[in-house]
């Protein structure tokens, strides 16, 4: 329609980026708040109160950096994912985010199918002190964000299948992809290496 | 000032802080509502028909402004932390430098009553003399006063408006403030955080009697209260909450408290 | 030709695309407005019953929980259902688009998502007036035993809804915040430089910003609120052996709490200074200071957020640097409303309802300001916290820049949301009563406020102590009466308005910014076959060479397309 091509025409871009990015950087900043209130509690939770490394002392730490190498992995994949998308190379680009999937839910797997119970099996819940009842809210509300990337992933790959071609969408999913790996980076020395 | 009566030693600094900022204020805010209706007075449309696109003089100079606004924030800043300084910064060393060793009480805030623990006459807590009165703090006119203050359920405040204290109580910590009374009678003690339902109710007095009555009262404290069954404070929350009262002037302190717990959710 | 294109497409997209899930920027706008006038309508009913519970305690009016319950609501509604739909969702979503020239909003989905998403925390919160125990009752701040420890209140279900509506409605304020801070820099029509942005553009950007910036770690603690209350965890209750700490609900809440106050301010002060230049018929003085004091100002309420706890148990030093900075903050607003007074200064002072409304809003700020100086002294605190010097203190500030500033936007775009004009008279009538009742409700309460009025009472009958100024607080719950009563005058004539107004022409206000260029109402996407040029910056009233005979220069004007 004449008034969708004047919306384009008329306006100037006074910046390289794009509405779309600029939002979605505007909704990152929020998530970096979010994250930060919560590292700021374990934060004082942690100079506060006593007990807390010897409790730290019972989380799986070889779980931990498992997990942190899958995250890791899954984002260096979803770079490469975009990266191929962008130069055309749709068929690797699919692989690149079918691998991202599998070590997402890896992650997932590995912290609610095996770490969770395990400890819950141990006596350590929800109820055991600041440790514990933080340890399940922070690493729960990022895997949370861990699913909802996944979810987005899949969605992605269901219709990349088909004719159409990710390229805001993409960036945008790996931006949070890179974001939720990045809050990771801050919560595992928290959890497991104190 | 509609401010109640000051009975402590500190009021004086508290009082005077609040004068001076109050009136500070005050005048600014005089000065700029006179400057604001003038502007409405000789700048409406019949009167100054064409508008002056580009005002001239001091007025203009927003840089003025900021140096006076600062050194209006620097007199509010000075007076409010000198007044701070005297009263909740004093360390209880100094207190007791200057005032002589001091009468300490643990406060304990409940829904919807105070109980004051006293040391009893060893001045030591934790032993057999200590004893609980409930909403009625009894303390020593010209002695230092020093209130160690928890709670056991929410968090409460303890505000003494003639005694010029206020402090929140909160669950988990002890919080202190400090007053030395000059005046022997009566004064009401509010609670002035959100509570619960019975917020309003939750009223209690502080008792200040002339050193001769205090001690004859603390000695007879320490003689009846062979069978206290040990003070309120070693119950951790969630325990039993009745206070042990048995003193009070006219005996009817009990029944009191006990009536102030027993405000109930109402259900809808 | 612009008006038949429009109805061509509302004719396209359906009733209910046009009126229900509308993406037009205005429909939201007037949604958002809506919603937001009907629970300011709401709160004010509320607060009429309970000061009419405590005119006369005796008649149990209320129970003490249902007075502790009202009174919380009316903070939780005015502030989150009231303030923010209006002063971002219906400024931001009403103004940006026509002042900056674009046709819609950088994200018009987002943005009725937005809308849809405030309205269901609308319909959660006021579905908590209806289950078994009533509406939350801990206080608009929720302090956190209180409000995490059903026994303490016996309120179960009602804070559950509290906390769900709120984190609902945060969700909502952000979605439209992405919106209004994105537009205004990517969809700038042609020669709209960023420092020729309308003041009340810029405001509501900074706004959205320290909203952003601020609430991420109120919605995790809100969440570690239901996580105490419902799943026994220990983050702020404190029992025999698990420790929590109440004072961090307090840290959470202030450190958003102190930005919010920012945030539902900012705006209402665009609003003023977009009305004074055009009552005054000349520029709006020291446009530049005015921002960059204002981000000056927003980046310090970053800073100043222990000031609300000064005697709550924080570290007594602490509060010794928070009043300091409590006390700069006063600078950046001096700049502000200085600027905003030589505005009026010099100039030739049109008396519409629309400057009265603002002018008043302008006023009662100033004394919000100055008391709230008082209170940002330290040793103030000891005598005034939490009593009534502290509820007229925060009235002045927030009915200023909510009530008084969107009665001030409502009738100075009312042409542009329905294309009539507001009755004057009525108007007029409604700003003068409205302001002097106001006056008389909350100056009385500084003065109980230092006689040791402490507030959230529900009686204050039985106490001895108070009863020297009791005739001073049954005058208050009188004229506070009085006041809300005065409220449907304004809700008569907006409604009669919008079907019986006087038809607006395109400027009626003789108004420099892109909006006026605009027909009245706009089309759908704004400007049908034109394009619109900016020329100029937005206030040029009284210029020097005057072109065609008026006194203004529109800011730019419109460009008909190939």
């Amino acid at each position: 329609m004449a008034h969708a091509q004047a919306h384009s025409l008329e306006h100037v871009e006074p910046t390289n980026i794009g509405p779309p990015k600029l939002g979605m950087w505007l909704f990152l900043s929020g998530e970096v708040v979010l994250f930060g209130g919560v590292i700021m509690t374990i934060v004082l939770f942690r100079i506060s109160f006593p007990g807390w490394k010897e409790a730290s002392e019972h989380t799986n730490p070889i779980i931990g950096s498992v997990n942190t190498f899958n995250l890791l992995t899954s984002s260096m994949l979803v770079a490469l994912a975009h990266k191929m998308s962008a130069t055309g190379n749709h068929g690797l680009s699919k692989l690149c985010i079918l691998g991202c999937l599998a070590f997402g839910i890896l992650f997932l797997v590995l912290k609610w199918a095996i770490e969770w119970p395990v400890e819950i099996m141990k006596g350590y819940t929800i109820h055991e002190g600041p440790f514990w009842q933080l340890y399940y809210a922070a690493t729960g509300l990022h895997a949370v964000h861990v699913l909802i990337g996944l979810i987005a992933f899949t969605v992605i790959l269901i219709l990349y299948m088909g004719k159409w071609r990710p390229n805001f969408t993409l960036e945008a999913t790996a931006l949070y992809w890179h974001f939720v790996d990045i809050v990771w980076l801050f919560l595992w020395p928290l959890f497991y290496l104190s | 000032m509609p401010i109640m009566p000051d009975i402590s030693t500190h009021g004086w600094w508290l009082d005077w802080s609040l004068l001076i900022i109050s009136m500070v204020t005050l005048l600014v805010g005089i000065l700029s509502f006179a400057l604001i209706i003038l502007a409405l007075i000789y700048f409406r449309q019949s009167k100054n028909p064409t508008p002056t696109r580009h005002l001239s003089g001091w007025i203009t100079r927003l840089i003025i402004l900021d140096i006076s606004m600062i050194i209006f924030d620097i007199i509010i800043a000075v007076f409010s932390t000198w007044g701070w300084a005297e009263t909740i910064l004093k360390s209880e060393e100094s207190l007791e430098a200057k005032h002589g060793e001091a009468l300490t009480v643990n406060v304990t805030g409940r829904q919807f009553f105070w109980a004051f623990d006293y040391a009893g006459g060893d001045k030591a807590f934790g032993t057999a003399d200590d004893f609980t009165l409930g909403n009625d703090l009894v303390v020593e006119k010209d002695r230092l006063v020093v209130l160690n203050m928890t709670s056991g359920d929410t968090i409460h405040s303890f505000f003494v408006p003639h005694l010029r204290v206020k402090y929140d109580v909160i669950p988990g910590r002890t919080t202190r403030v400090w007053f030395v009374p000059k005046k022997a009678g009566e004064y009401p003690v509010l609670c002035t955080e959100l509570c619960g339902l019975g917020h309003y109710k939750m009223l209690s007095n502080v008792r200040v009697l002339e050193p001769d009555d205090f001690d004859s009262w603390l000695d007879s404290r320490t003689v009846t209260l062979s069978e206290n069954p040990g003070p309120l404070r070693s119950g951790g929350p969630g325990q039993s909450q009745t206070v042990h009262v048995s003193d009070s002037k006219d005996g009817s302190l009990g029944a009191r408290a006990d009536r102030n717990v027993g405000v109930t959710p109402r259900s809808q | 030709m612009a008006a038949h294109a429009a109805a061509v497409h509302h004719a396209e997209m359906g009733w209910i695309r046009t009126y229900i899930f509308s993406t037009d920027h205005k429909m939201i706008a007037k949604q958002y407005l809506l919603n937001g006038l009907f629970f300011a309508l709401f709160g004010g009913i509320i607060a009429l019953v309970f000061r009419s519970h405590l005119a006369m305690p005796e008649q149990e009016l209320l129970n003490p929980a249902r007075y502790n319950a009202y009174v919380t609501m009316h903070g939780t509604l005015m502030i989150f259902w009231v303030a923010m739909p209006i002063l971002l969702g219906f400024f931001g979503n009403l103004t940006i688009p026509l002042m900056i020239g674009a046709r819609d909003m950088a994200f018009p989905l987002l943005n009725m998502m937005s809308y849809w998403t405030f309205f269901i925390s609308s319909v959660v919160i006021m579905a908590s007036f209806f289950v078994p125990g009533g509406p939350f009752s801990g206080g608009w701040t929720a302090y956190a035993p209180l409000s995490a420890n059903t026994e303490l209140t016996g309120v179960n279900w009602g804070i559950n809804l509290w906390a769900v509506g709120l984190a609902l409605e945060f969700t909502a304020v952000l979605m439209g915040g992405i919106n209004f801070i994105v537009t205004p820099f990517v969809l700038r029509a042609r020669g709209m430089s960023l420092m020729r942005l309308p003041i009340v553009v810029w405001m509501v950007v900074i706004a959205s910003l320290l909203f952003m910036m601020s609430v991420g770690p109120l919605i995790a603690g809100t969440f570690m609120l239901l996580f105490d209350k419902n799943v026994g965890t220990h983050f702020y209750l404190v029992s025999a052996d698990k420790v929590g700490d109440p004072l961090l609900w307090q840290h959470l809440f202030w450190f958003f709490g102190h930005p919010e106050v920012y945030v539902i301010l900012i705006p209402g002060l665009g609003v003023i200074s977009e009305i004074f230049p055009a009552a005054a018929r000349k520029p709006l003085h020291g446009y530049k200071h005015i921002i960059f004091w204002t981000i000056f100002a927003g980046i310090l309420s970053f800073m100043v957020w222990a000031h609300h706890m000064f005697i709550a148990g924080l570290n007594p030093l602490a509060a010794v640097g928070f009043s300091i900075t409590t006390i700069i903050i006063s600078v950046p607003f001096l700049v502000i409303v200085v600027a905003m007074g030589l505005t009026l200064w010099g100039g030739s002072l049109r008396f519409n309802a629309a400057f009265l409304y603002a002018f008043f809003a302008y006023v009662i700020f100033i004394v919000g300001g100055l008391t709230g100086l008082q209170l940002g002294a330290t040793v103030a605190d000891i005598q005034l916290h939490e009593t009534y010097f502290v509820v007229a203190h925060f009235h002045y500030v927030i009915f200023a820049s909510v009530i008084l500033s969107t009665f001030a936007a409502v009738q100075w775009w009312f042409p542009k949301m329905f294309g009539r004009l507001m009755n004057e008279g009525v108007a007029k009538v409604h700003a003068i009563s409205t302001f002097f009742l106001f006056n008389i409700v909350f100056t009385p309460m500084f003065i109980l406020g230092f006689a040791g009025y402490t507030r959230r009472y529900a009686s204050y009958d039985h106490i001895p102590l108070l009863q020297g100024y009791a005739w001073l607080n049954d005058f208050v719950s009188i004229a506070g009466v009085l006041l809300i009563l005065v409220q449907f005058l304004f809700v008569f004539n907006f409604f009669y308005s919008m079907i019986a107004g006087k038809r607006a022409t395109a400027n009626p206000w003789e108004a420099t910014t892109m909006e006026w260029s605009a027909p009245s109402p706009p089309p759908h996407l704004n400007w049908g076959d034109t394009i619109p040029v900016v020329e100029r910056d937005p206030y040029e009233y009284a210029p020097e060479v005057p072109s065609n005979g008026a006194d203004y220069e529109p800011q730019g004007r419109l460009m008909t397309m190939r």
